[in-house]
C-alpha cells in the first residue's frame, strides 16, 4: 500500500508492505511516519463531514460524525446518512444518527444552513 | 450612526476585531452583508480547524460559533444584510455608506477595520478558452451551493488547480455521488495541505496530474468537456498533446484574491506580493485609522492565524480611536530573497511583548532554519524539515532583544 504520511509537512511517501505477519513501513524520515503508516494500514480511522437537505428544501444541515470510524466504512455511513429521516427542528448539536452503523460514533448536526 | 471602531465584513477577521476592540474599551458596530456571521467558515463543513486556538478539531461553522458566542457576550452592535459600498473621509473621522435592510445609511467612525476576506479567480482571470457554457463554477461558489444550499452542480466533474478548496471539494463532489474525473495542476507541486492530497484525493482514488492545464471548454449550452493538455518549463500548454476529456462540469480552484475595491481610491499601500494592504504590527495600513486582517490581507491557509492577527488588528483600533495607540520607534521587517513576502512589513521597538510576523517562502527547503536576525544577532529561530510556499510561517521576536534592525532568513541547517 502506498500513502503520504501527514504528520508533518514533509509528507513522506510510505510503502507499506505485510509479510509474515510483519507490517513494514520505507521511505519514513522519522519514527512518527512509521507509526502513522502501521495505522492506516491496520486501522485507518476518518471523520466523516457531510450535508442533509432540510425537509422543506430550503438549505442544508451540516454534520460529522464525532469520533473517527473506520475508513472502510466511510461509503455506508455516507449512503446511511443520506437514507436517514431529516427532522424540520434539527439545530447544532443535537444527535442526528445515534451509533452509526454500530461504530460507537454518533452523527451531530454542527450547523443548519437556512436564510430566515 | 456614530462609533468608535467600524468593522467591515463578519467571517473570523471580523469577529475576532470586533471583540477586542470592545475589550479594549471602544464602541464597536460590525458589519456583514450576508445574513450572518462566520463568513467562509460557514461553506467550510470539514475538519481541520482551531487545532492552535481550541486544542481540537472542529469544523468551520463550529469555530465561528465559538466566536460568535463571544462576541454576542459583548455590546458591540452587529449589522446583518448590509454591504460597505463607499468609503469616504470628512475631516478626522471615516464615513462608511452602507446598503442593506435599513436603507443606505452612512456610518461614521474614528476608526475603520478592513476584514472583507477574499474572492476567488475565475475563468476570466486565467484566460480559459471556449464559450460560455453552464457549469463553469469556482470551486469555493460550489462549495457554497452544496454545503449551505444543498444544490447539484453537476455529474462528472474535472477540477482545475490544486489548492485546498479545489482539493476539499474534490472528496466533497465524490461524497455526493458525482464522478470526479480528476484534478489537473499547472505547477510540479500542489500548493494544498499534504493532509488534503492524502484523504481527499488517495482515499477516494482521484487522479492528480501536474505540470497540465485546462486550455478550452466545449460545449454551447453545458459544459460536455475540456481540453487538458501538459504545459513547458513556462506553463506554456504544448497544444499538439492537448486532449479530449467528456465532463459537465469545470472546477476552478486557482486562487484567491483580497477584497480591496473598498479602498482602492485611498492613499492605502497595497503590496503587489499579496495584494492586500501593507500594514505594522498593530494591523495600520499605511491609512491612519485604518487597520487590515485576515484574508483581505493576505490569504491565509489557517484560520486559527486569522483570529490572533484580527484580536491585535481590533485591539489596535479601538486604541487608535480612543487616542491610546502607542507609536514611537518603527523598525522595517527585511527579509533574504528565498521569502516572497513578510507581514506585517514593520514593528515597533517598544509597544508589545512580542510580535509575530508572518511570511511565505518561495520554494520548497529542506531541513531550513527560518532565523531573525537584530544588529547581527540571532534572535529568534525555529528549525524545520521542510518550509513550502502552502504554509504559512510564523517567528515570535521578544522585544527585549530587538536592536535596530530586524532581517528575516531562511538558512539551511
Ligand atoms: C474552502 C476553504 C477551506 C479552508 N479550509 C481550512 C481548514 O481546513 N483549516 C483552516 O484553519 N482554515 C481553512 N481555510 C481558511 C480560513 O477559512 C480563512 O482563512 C478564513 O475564513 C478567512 O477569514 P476572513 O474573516 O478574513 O474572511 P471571510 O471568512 O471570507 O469573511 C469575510 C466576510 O466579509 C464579508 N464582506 C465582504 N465584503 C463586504 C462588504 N463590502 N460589506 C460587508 N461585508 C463584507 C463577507 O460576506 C464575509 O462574510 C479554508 C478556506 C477556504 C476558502
Ligand atoms: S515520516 Fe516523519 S518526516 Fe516524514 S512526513 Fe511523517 S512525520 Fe514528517
Amino acid at each position: 500500500m502506498k500513502t503520504i504520511c501527514i504528520v508533518c509537512p514533509v509528507g513522506c511517501e510510505l510503502n507499506i508492505k505485510k509479510a509474515d505477519r510483519q507490517i513494514t513501513v520505507t521511505g519514513h524520515e522519522c519514527i512518527r511516519g512509521r507509526d502513522y503508516g502501521v495505522k492506516e494500514y491496520t486501522a485507518p480511522e476518518r471523520i466523516v463531514t457531510t450535508i442533509v437537505p432540510l425537509p422543506d428544501g430550503q438549505g442544508t444541515a451540516a454534520l460529522k460524525t464525532d469520533k473517527a470510524i473506520d475508513k472502510r466504512l466511510v461509503k455506508d455511513a455516507l449512503l446511511e446518512i443520506s437514507r436517514a429521516q431529516v427532522s424540520p427542528v434539527l439545530k447544532p448539536g443535537y444527535i442526528f444518527i445515534k451509533n452509526l452503523l454500530g461504530t460507537g460514533a454518533n452523527v451531530v448536526v454542527t450547523c443548519i444552513n437556512k436564510e430566515k | 450612526m456614530k462609533t468608535d471602531v467600524l468593522v467591515i465584513g463578519g467571517g473570523p477577521a471580523g469577529i475576532a476585531a470586533a471583540i477586542n476592540a470592545w475589550i479594549a474599551g471602544a464602541k464597536v458596530i460590525l458589519i456583514e452583508r450576508e445574513y450572518r456571521l462566520g463568513g467562509i467558515l460557514n461553506q467550510c463543513i470539514h475538519n481541520g480547524f482551531g487545532l492552535h486556538f481550541f486544542g481540537e478539531e472542529l469544523t468551520g461553522p463550529e469555530y465561528a460559533t465559538r466566536f460568535i458566542e463571544m462576541l454576542n457576550k459583548t455590546t458591540a452592535r452587529v449589522l446583518l444584510n448590509t454591504a460597505a459600498v463607499k468609503l469616504t473621509k470628512k475631516d478626522k473621522l471615516f464615513v462608511v455608506s452602507t446598503s442593506g435592510e435599513h436603507g443606505l445609511v452612512d456610518i461614521e467612525a474614528k476608526s475603520i477595520v478592513l476584514a472583507m476576506g477574499c474572492r476567488e479567480r475565475a475563468g476570466g482571470a486565467i484566460g480559459l478558452a471556449g464559450e460560455r457554457p453552464a457549469g463553469v463554477f469556482t470551486a469555493g461558489f460550489a462549495q457554497k451551493m452544496i454545503n449551505c444550499y444543498g444544490k447539484h452542480i453537476g455529474k462528472k466533474v474535472v477540477i482545475l488547480g490544486s489548492g485546498d478548496i479545489g482539493l476539499i471539494m474534490a472528496r466533497r463532489l465524490k461524497c455526493e455521488g458525482a464522478d470526479v474525473v480528476g484534478v489537473y495542476e499547472i505547477a510540479s507541486t500542489s500548493s494544498g495541505l499534504k493532509r488534503n492530497i492524502s484523504q481527499c484525493l488517495m482515499d477516494f482514488n482521484i487522479p492528480i496530474t501536474y505540470n497540465t492545464t485546462v486550455t478550452k471548454v466545449e460545449g454551447k449550452k453545458r459544459v460536455t468537456g475540456v481540453w487538458v493538455a501538459p504545459v513547458d518549463k513556462n506553463w506554456k500548454p504544448i497544444k499538439e498533446k492537448a486532449k479530449l476529456i467528456k465532463c459537465d462540469t469545470l472546477l476552478l480552484s486557482v486562487g484567491l484574491i483580497p477584497e480591496n475595491d473598498l479602498v482602492i481610491n485611498h492613499p492605502i499601500e497595497i503590496s503587489p506580493l499579496t495584494n492586500g494592504a501593507i500594514t505594522d504590527e498593530q494591523g495600520q495600513t499605511t491609512m491612519k485609522g485604518i487597520f487590515s486582517c485576515g484574508n483581505v490581507m493576505h490569504v491565509h491557509d489557517l484560520v486559527d492565524n486569522v483570529s490572533h492577527e484580527a484580536a491585535r488588528a481590533g485591539k489596535h483600533a479601538a486604541l487608535s480611536a480612543l487616542g491610546k495607540l502607542r507609536s514611537g520607534k518603527k523598525i522595517p521587517v527585511q527579509h533574504c530573497d528565498k521569502i516572497r513576502y513578510v507581514q506585517p512589513t514593520s514593528v515597533y521597538k517598544s509597544d508589545a511583548d512580542t510580535a509575530h510576523i508572518f511570511f511565505r517562502v518561495k520554494q520548497d527547503y529542506r531541513r531550513a532554519a527560518l532565523i531573525a536576525y537584530s544588529d547581527g544577532k540571532q534572535i529568534a529561530r525555529k528549525n524545520c524539515m521542510i518550509v513550502t510556499p502552502g504554509e504559512m510561517q510564523e517567528l515570535e521576536i521578544i522585544k527585549t532583544r530587538l536592536g535596530s534592525d530586524l532581517v528575516i532568513k531562511v538558512e539551511a541547517f
